[in-house]
């Protein structure tokens, strides 16, 4: 054995043994070897075998090597607990081969005892110590001494390895467990947010929180310009915050294309570093987000000073920015489907409302806020080549692109029916319910479809499981049309529809709507038309305005969860040209009383005249509320108004009497009325008090 | 339509939202809608809130859609009381907004004239009171 040591192997004298050394660098001993085995080395077979017999009794396994070049071969492979050295052998003495084990950090721990057969090697021992050796026995041996001697150091040994072995175990639990709560916190940021302006800051917020970093960000790449963009970033200098580098080269690339870096001193003559260290950075390591596929940027985390992050935190950093990867790469293509049939379903909603005769009209549609549930909803108005006016609302049962297309053709569908029968709405819902149910399999649509007659004097309708429209008339009363409906689309092609009818009055309000508008998770559906149904009522007369009012307060709510399309239709005034209101004198019917005669005014004069008139009348109502009664309850007050071309005229009246008003507080109102209108009047007698005012149209006042 | 209207049929007080905040020392209370008798005591509520220790009141009503004397009534008082108090004043409404229009029919006093934003007004009571300081 002793002629097959490598030629690497070091001679005798030899100062570093490096070919020994760098090869036990890897092969380090496995925690689970708790080995007590005890190495034997002579070159004389009798003394192995005295050695053999006299430490078997111990129990544990013996190996034996003829030759010092023999021993140091078997330290590489075993786990030795104490060494039992021959001094004298041919090769590689004993001293010499414990100068081996003891320049070896591996082996450096174990115990020799010399074994020497001559008194006068004893003196040797001294130099034998600083190579290392624990003790010496002299040939012959006393077997009792020699087995005990070895007993001490296996025990030693046994416990030594115990407590490697926990204390490694004890470190890598620990390890893995910040680890994982790491990576957990960041993956975390995924299920938060579906939103990427919202994810991508949170991501950094928790990467720099995890790692205790003061700054950090996040660099996104635009797949077209190969640029990055610093998307995001926390803790540093503003200079850098709408950071565009090129992707193609230096550091940017190389972390893109590569393993996560680590820099403890910024070097300025990279473009990024150079921005970087500007903006206050010193050390940074970096990872590439990536899952698995082209990396979408770059995740970076800095501090202001110097500071080495360790090698664990390169490592968890670039576990970590996959997951972020996965996550972002997750919200954009939610963002994407959001955004394509968000467009897709504006594009097929008309993109503006005809012009009817006698009627004002406005829309709305309101995606819904969760992306999921975009798409389906449609409202449609078109006048039909009798002149009749024909007006639609319908949902697709279903979200998304599939919903959006099949409301594309159901619009188109019925609008072709519409021409071809222009009386009746049940007959064209029944066209359209046939070819629902007989062309598309597992569609569900619910559909109101109206038509006005061209002279405003007659609705007629039917319904395939929508909502009830909702009117009011121009005095404010309120009601749901025909709450009773038949089926929905595409649910039997034996559904029969009928036709309703109603009568619109001047100045009366319509509304079409879809069930986003009013309902709510754990919530009656006649709770959410009550809502409705007093959203209209208080809702300010100009149809826009009424259409903002109703959306803030009929679907006011953390979130839109569906999406809304609103239709909302006023029949316009012709012959009324009066007005008359009686209401409780209460401080809630001066806006009862503004909201209705706003209603009635309508586009009067320029808008500063209406909204003057308008002032001036709520300053009438809200004198006869409060200085005509005191607290005397179950009064009245009453509002009447006529107009022609050129003027309004307002009488405001109560069966009262006016207090003196008190200090200049309860005139304020009259002064205001007196400085807006032309010719005020105010009648004062036992009956009551009238205040009368005019105002003409482009008066210079 | 001469008919008494029935109490249910009133329709509710017009609605009106209130912001309470605190910037840089001043309170700054924003209403959004329609302003009248009928809920300007919310309003009052909520301007006469103000910390002893605040610098002033800044009244913003950029989004209001309508004010009339209730409203007015209120300001002045706003007005006298903080000026006994030694605290600033500003009212902060939208250009050739309803609200402005209602601000010059009343002659507002000059000293808690209108702003046309909220920094404005903020830093306008900022600078007066440090002139008394």
């Amino acid at each position: 054995m002793a002629t097959n040591l490598t030629g690497a192997a070091p001679g005798p004298g030899a100062e570093q043994p490096l070919a020994i050394t760098s090869i036990s660098e890897t092969l380090g001993p496995t925690s689970e070897d708790v080995s007590t085995s005890i190495l034997l080395v002579d070159d004389d077979e009798s003394s192995l075998s005295a050695l053999s017999v006299v430490l078997e009794p111990l129990g544990q396994r013996l190996l034996t090597a003829r030759s010092g070049e023999d021993a140091l071969r078997a330290l590489l492979h075993e786990d030795v607990a104490v060494i039992l050295l021959d001094m004298r052998m041919p090769g590689l003495d004993g001293l010499e081969t414990a100068a081996y084990i003891n320049a070896r950090s591996r082996t450096r721990h174990i115990p020799i005892i010399f074994l020497t057969a001559h008194s006068a090697d004893v003196e040797l021992v001294t130099h034998a110590y600083a190579s290392g050796a624990v003790d010496y026995v002299v040939k012959p041996f006393d077997p009792d001494v020699l087995r005990s001697k070895v007993r001490v150091f296996v025990e030693l040994q046994r416990e030594r390895s115990e407590r490697v072995h926990q204390a490694k175990a004890r470190a890598e639990a620990e390890a893995v467990a910040s680890t994982v709560s790491k990576l957990q916190s960041v993956s975390d940021a995924a299920l938060t947010h579906l939103e990427i302006q919202d994810l991508l800051p949170d991501i950094v917020d928790r990467a720099t929180g995890v790692f205790g970093a003061d700054s950090g960000g996040l660099f996104l790449r635009d797949d077209s310009t190969g640029e990055m963009t610093l998307a995001t970033s926390r803790g540093l200098a503003p200079a850098s915050q709408s950071l565009s580098l090129s992707a193609d080269a230096g550091l940017l690339r190389s972390v893109l294309d590569g393993p996560p870096l680590s820099l403890p001193e910024l070097d300025q003559s990279d473009d990024l570093l150079g921005v970087l260290a500007a903006s206050g950075l010193r050390s940074l390591i970096a990872a590439r987000l990536s899952n698995g596929a082209e990396p979408l940027g770059i995740l970076f985390l800095g501090s202001r000073d110097a500071r080495r992050f360790s090698d664990d935190d390169v490592t968890v950093l670039a576990l970590s920015a996959e997951r972020a990867a996965v996550a972002i790469d997750h919200a954009r293509s939610y963002e994407r489907e959001r955004g394509l049939v968000e467009a897709l379903q504006r594009r097929l909603l008309p993109d503006r409302l005809p012009e009817a005769p006698g009627l004002a009209l406005a829309a709305r549609y309101i995606p819904s806020e969760r992306a999921a549930n975009v798409g389906g909803d449609w409202y449609d108005v078109m006048v039909l080549p009798n002149g009749h006016v024909g007006l639609v609302i319908g949902d697709v049962v279903g979200h998304g692109v599939a919903a959006a297309t099949l409301m594309g053709e159901l619009r188109a569908a019925l609008r072709a029916y519409a021409v071809i029968d222009q009386e009746s709405p049940a007959r064209v819902l029944a066209r359209l319910n046939s070819l629902v149910a007989s062309t598309y399999r597992a569609m569900v649509a619910t559909v109101l479809y109206m038509v006005l007659d061209v002279d405003g004097s007659r609705l007629r309708f039917a319904t395939a499981g929508h909502l009830p429209p909702l009117l009011m008339g121009a005095d404010g009363s309120t009601r749901f049309l025909e709450r009773a409906s038949a089926a929905p689309l595409g649910a039997s092609e034996q559904t029969l529809f009928e036709d309703r009818e109603a009568e619109p009055t001047p100045g009366a309000t319509l509304l079409l709507y879809t069930d986003g508008l009013v309902e709510r998770r754990g919530e009656s559906i006649d709770v959410g038309l009550e809502r409705l149904r007093e959203a209209l009522r208080t809702a300010p007369a100009e149809l826009e305005r009424l259409c903002s009012h109703i959306l803030s307060r009929a679907a006011r709510g953390p979130s839109t969860e569906d999406d809304v399309a609103l239709l909302a239709v006023r029949w316009l005034h012709e012959a009324s040209e009066s007005f008359e209101l009686t209401l409780p004198a209460e401080p809630g019917s001066v806006p009862v009383a503004r909201y209705r005669f706003e209603r009635w005014l309508g586009q009067t004069g320029r808008p500063e005249d209406a909204f003057e008139i308008k002032l001036a009348l709520s300053e009438a109502c809200t004198n006869a509320v409060q200085h005509a009664y005191g607290p005397a309850r179950g009064r009245t007050f009453r509002v009447r108004a006529e107009r022609s071309s050129d003027q309004v005229a307002i009488e405001v009246s109560d069966e009262g009497r006016w207090r003196q008003p008190r200090g200049s507080r309860g005139g304020r109102g009259l002064g205001i009325i007196k400085k807006v209108m032309d010719d005020v009047d105010v009648e004062q007698s036992s009956d009551g008090t009238t205040v009368r005012m005019r105002r003409r149209h482009g008066q210079r006042r | 339509m001469s008919a008494v209207e029935s109490h249910d049929d009133q329709g509710a007080p017009s609605a009106i939202e209130i912001e309470q905040l605190e910037r840089d020392g001043v309170s700054v209370v924003a209403v959004a809608g329609e302003v009248d008798i009928s809920n300007v005591a919310g309003l009052r509520e909520a301007a006469f809130d103000v910390e002893n220790e605040a610098l002033g009141i800044v009244l913003d009503l950029s989004a209001a859609s309508f004010i009339d004397s209730a409203t007015l009534s209120l300001i002045f008082e706003l007005n006298h009381d903080l000026k006994r108090r030694r605290q600033g004043f500003r009212v902060v409404c939208a250009p050739g907004s309803s609200a402005e229009r209602v601000l010059e029919l009343a002659a507002l006093d000059p000293e808690a004239r209108s702003e046309h934003d909220r920094d404005a007004a903020i830093d306008a009571i900022r600078h007066e009171l440090r002139k008394y300081a």
